[in-house]
């Protein structure tokens, strides 16, 4: 078994991942090689599938449920001096129980080094706010997916304005019903429209490779 | 519910076909804050509605969609008057749902009113105050974008915190099982969870497949009347594997959805009749359509 094994599992959303990856950490190979060269490129491998209309949403969402169940594990082992320096993530979906975007997004944010803390759905704009004072985020990142919550959105702008916080935070924001035009009229630093692009909107946001 | 029999064996009673109006972007709808739209319009897709349920002999019902409560009142009022079906309040937002089906309790509605939905992020609140407005129909939906498989529906639904205990401990005393789907391919395993809760729970279940075209990318491609094709085959389909309603999505696709139910429920009910069953109400599809 080698992490070219672990990334056609994650793939092909076989259990058997799992496995691999604990094999893979007590030979000692480096973590962050299992994470990156398995784990990721897997989930990219399947994300192309759907790309190509040939795996589906069901196959993402295990897909995903997986890649994280395998994180969980290397998570444990990774340097903690490593896992001090992250970037921190705010992220959530505003007033809607609607989770696939938003968990990719947070699973491909956490595989990519930052500090994930996922408040869930069905959120009001202080719920961000408060987090993000709470944790001391670098970034706070909206998923929009119905029209109501678009004007929720604009109301966390004038939150953190009027907090006078607008400057600690970089606002990203994606999700079914927006768009960059729009994102950029509301007041968010950053709008990605599909998962890579949200991490590389986060990462340029903050400068960080 | 109200005058509409839901559920039984495939072909049994005919497949109850639900509607949306006042939907988000629905065209009707001027001002979808106050609730402001074109009745004339509205009465149209409504009264086209009942007359195919009428000469198919599918039951009908109407789902309302407000954004606001104060949307959603107006919208219940107008479908009150316009059809004697039952109606569905529906919002995506709990306080607009609750708010708009008091109101219709008040006016004398109660009996007609389903609420739609009871979810798993249903709080403890939500479920007083149904229990306090005396509602006693609901859709429960069976919904987690994380948990799909037939097993998953069935823990979602039972158990102490389960959607069946919440319904119960609302008062709701007619139960709609919503097994809800994610896209096209995901209906394989709604379906699926159909067959289980109709099976084990014995509860009448349905979903909206409409729901998937959403996210059908190549269906972006397709020509109006194929659309319409396939919004068809797609309620078909879940009809086939038990679906005993079928939230169809647009009413506007009534005049597609209904024949297409109808030709379905009377081959169900016809092979209920080679097999010795005696159809008693003959104000079915094998009747009215073939």
């Amino acid at each position: 078994m080698n992490i070219e094994d672990l990334r056609k599992a994650i793939a092909e959303i076989k259990g058997e991942a799992k496995d691999i990856t604990k094999r893979l950490l007590d030979e000692g190979v480096d973590p962050v090689r299992i994470l990156e060269d398995g784990i990721v490129k897997g989930l990219y491998d399947l994300g192309d599938k759907f790309e190509r209309h040939e795996a589906f949403i069901p196959d993402l969402v295990k897909g995903s449920k997986l890649a994280r169940e395998c994180i969980e594990m290397i998570e444990k082992v990774l340097p903690r001096e490593k896992a001090e320096a992250k970037k921190k993530v705010v992220i959530g979906t505003m007033l809607s129980k609607h989770n696939i975007g938003k968990n990719l997004v947070s699973t491909f944010l956490t595989i990519n080094g930052f500090e994930v803390h996922d408040l869930g759905e069905n959120l009001e704009p202080w719920d961000f706010y408060e987090k993000a004072e709470e944790i001391g985020a670098d970034i706070i990142a909206v998923s929009v997916v119905f029209t109501p919550a678009l004007s929720k959105f604009e109301e966390l702008i004038r939150i953190l304005k009027e907090m006078g916080v607008r400057d600690k935070y970089k606002v990203l924001v994606g999700g079914a019903v927006t768009s960059k035009e729009w994102a950029e009229k509301a007041g968010a630093d950053g709008w990605a429209g599909d998962v890579e692009g949200a991490v590389k909107a986060a990462k340029e946001l903050l400068g960080v490779s | 519910m109200a005058s509409v029999r839901v559920g039984g064996q495939p072909g049994e009673n005919p497949t109850v076909l639900i509607g949306t109006i006042f939907y988000e972007g629905h065209k009707i709808v001027s001002d979808p804050v106050k609730g402001l739209f074109d009745r004339g319009k509205a009465e149209e897709l409504v009264s086209c509605q009942d007359e195919l349920s009428d000469e198919t002999g599918n039951p009908c019902m109407l789902d309302v969609v407000g954004r606001t409560a104060e949307a959603l009142k107006k919208y219940v009022e107008f479908a009150s008057e316009a059809t004697d079906s039952p109606i569905l309040v529906d919002s995506p937002l709990a306080e607009a749902r609750l708010e708009a089906c008091k109101h219709a309790v008040e006016v004398g509605l109660g009996e007609r009113i389903v609420y739609n939905s009871i979810n798993p992020e249903a709080s403890r609140e939500e479920i007083e105050k149904i229990r306090d407005i005396g509602l006693k129909a609901a859709i429960v939906l069976a919904f987690s974008e994380y948990e799909f498989e037939p097993e998953d529906k069935m823990r979602i639904l039972q158990g102490n915190d389960g959607l069946i205990a919440k319904a119960e401990k609302a008062g709701i005393e007619k139960v709609l099982v919503d097994l809800s789907v994610l896209d096209v391919a995901s209906i394989a395993y709604t379906a699926a969870s159909i067959q289980m809760v109709k099976e084990k729970l014995g509860l009448p279940s349905g979903c909206s497949p409409a729901n998937a075209f959403d996210t059908w990318r190549k269906a972006g491609e397709f020509k109006p009347q194929v659309k319409r094709a396939c919004l068809a085959a797609l309620n078909v389909f879940v009809r086939c594997f038990g679906a005993d309603f079928i939230l169809y999505g647009p009413v506007e696709a009534a005049d597609t959805v209904f024949p297409s139910c109808a030709a379905a429920d009377a081959i169900l009910t016809y092979s209920l009749v080679t097999g010795g069953y005696e159809v008693k109400d003959k104000n079915t599809p094998l009747y009215k359509i073939l």
